[in-house]
């Protein structure tokens, strides 16, 4: 009997103590608020563990990380190359390609074929006490005979169906160097920059205009092996203790979690009509 | 010439040899850092390189596809003498089967 009440009371104690440690972790959390309004303070505890603070910081990169960074041997990217001799690294090969064919009779008949090409990929996460941030960039994707030869044909004479995505944003130059340490840094700027809507209230200033027409004229010159943002998630975790914890004008940011994903164009061009029989006759079987 | 030479190479192509489906390479480095829960640095970082990946899909990988998942329904389950008592019996579908649009393999209801 004196078991069973024992197990009785055990919830109610785990939950006491759970309500106990929430109430001090609480309570160390305003005495970082402190922090941030103090005067003088270099470095503010309450924006290192709002923001800056990672438990885990994720690189994919696929594709060959010479395509899109100059300097990247001064990061640690670098190791990931130490067992690999230069040589042996294809940079034509670089990224994801795809090609779905249509074999007849165990020949390619190179009617109905489909490829595509992603040249660099990279797939960032930043997981912190309060943050799960995903950020993807990427080269898009272009047909590799595009420039010596306008008819995009084959081998067999037959010309290919090419699936191409061309994205929006343009990242910085050497967004490559932001994505170790310093990510969080960088995610914030991206973040202010896409994220928070500019006020329209006001009137605009002469630099803002010129700035937006700067960005619009970078998105139209599309240069092959420059980067571009594809995605942004902004997740915010433990939102309960968050809500005491934020202060200044964005009081109210730890609710919102933030999405993005911009293209500019998503296109596959069939240069036969016969293509999409032929597809849709792979797809089919 | 080039163009050629290409054809050439096409022409003396064996396409009996196995088309690969995958063809890439990995490298990972994984560190963890020696002080847990310092300000600045991130507790583990976790760093993948995949300079290529090539995929190529043809027809007749679908129907490699579907003998496997045929394979895979006829070893998880045996069908129940009585079905009017067990309607949830996996059975095999065969998505190319010339025959599909007429005999139904779905299990009868009456």
């Amino acid at each position: 009997m004196i078991t069973k009440v024992t197990i009785a009371w055990l919830p109610i104690q785990i939950n006491l103590i759970n309500t106990l440690l929430v109430n001090e972790l609480r309570e160390e959390l305003q005495n970082l608020k402190g922090d941030h309004t103090k005067k003088g303070v270099k470095t503010c505890r309450h924006c290192i563990l709002r923001y800056k603070k990672s438990k885990k910081i994720l690189n994919i990169f696929i594709g060959d990380l010479n395509l899109v960074s100059g300097n990247f041997e001064q990061s640690t990217f670098a190791e990931l190359y130490e067992n690999w001799p230069r040589m042996m690294l294809d940079q034509k090969k670089s990224g994801i390609s795809f090609s779905i064919q249509h074999y007849v009779d165990r020949q390619a008949s190179g009617v109905g074929d489909i490829c595509g090409k992603i040249t660099f990929l990279s797939i960032t996460q930043d997981v912190g006490i309060f943050k799960n941030n995903i950020m993807v960039h990427m080269c898009p994707s272009f047909p590799e005979n595009t420039e010596n030869d306008n008819s995009q044909s084959n081998i067999h004479g037959n010309a290919q169906s090419f699936l191409e995505f061309y994205p929006t944003i343009p990242a910085d130059n050497n967004f490559l160097m932001n994505l170790d340490d310093n990510f969080w840094k960088y995610f914030r700027e991206q973040e202010k920059k896409h994220f928070e809507a500019p006020d329209y209230f006001d009137s605009k200033s002469d630099l803002s205009i010129k700035k937006e027409s700067q960005i619009e004229q970078e998105s139209q010159s599309f240069d092959k092996m420059k980067a571009y943002i594809l995605l942004m998630r902004k997740k915010n975790t433990l939102k309960e203790l968050l809500k005491d914890f934020e202060v200044g004008t964005g009081a109210r940011d730890y609710e919102i979690n933030r999405f993005l994903l911009k293209a500019n164009e998503i296109s596959i061009n069939l240069p036969t009509p016969r293509d999409i029989t032929t597809i849709l006759n792979v797809s089919i079987h | 010439m080039d163009e050629e030479n290409e054809r050439d190479r096409f022409e003396k192509k064996d396409f009996t040899e196995p088309t690969p489906i995958l063809n890439t390479q990995l490298s990972v480095n994984i560190y963890d850092v020696i002080y847990e829960h310092h300000p600045f640095h991130a507790e583990q970082k976790i760093h993948v390189l995949v300079p290529f990946i090539e995929v190529n899909i043809h027809n007749h990988l679908f129907v490699l596809l579907e003998v496997l998942e045929a394979f895979n329904a006829v070893g998880k389950d045996n069908p129940q003498k009585d079905e009017k008592k067990n309607k949830s019996v996996i059975r095999p579908v065969f998505i190319a089967s010339d025959n599909q649009g007429n005999d139904s393999l779905a299990p009868d209801t009456n």
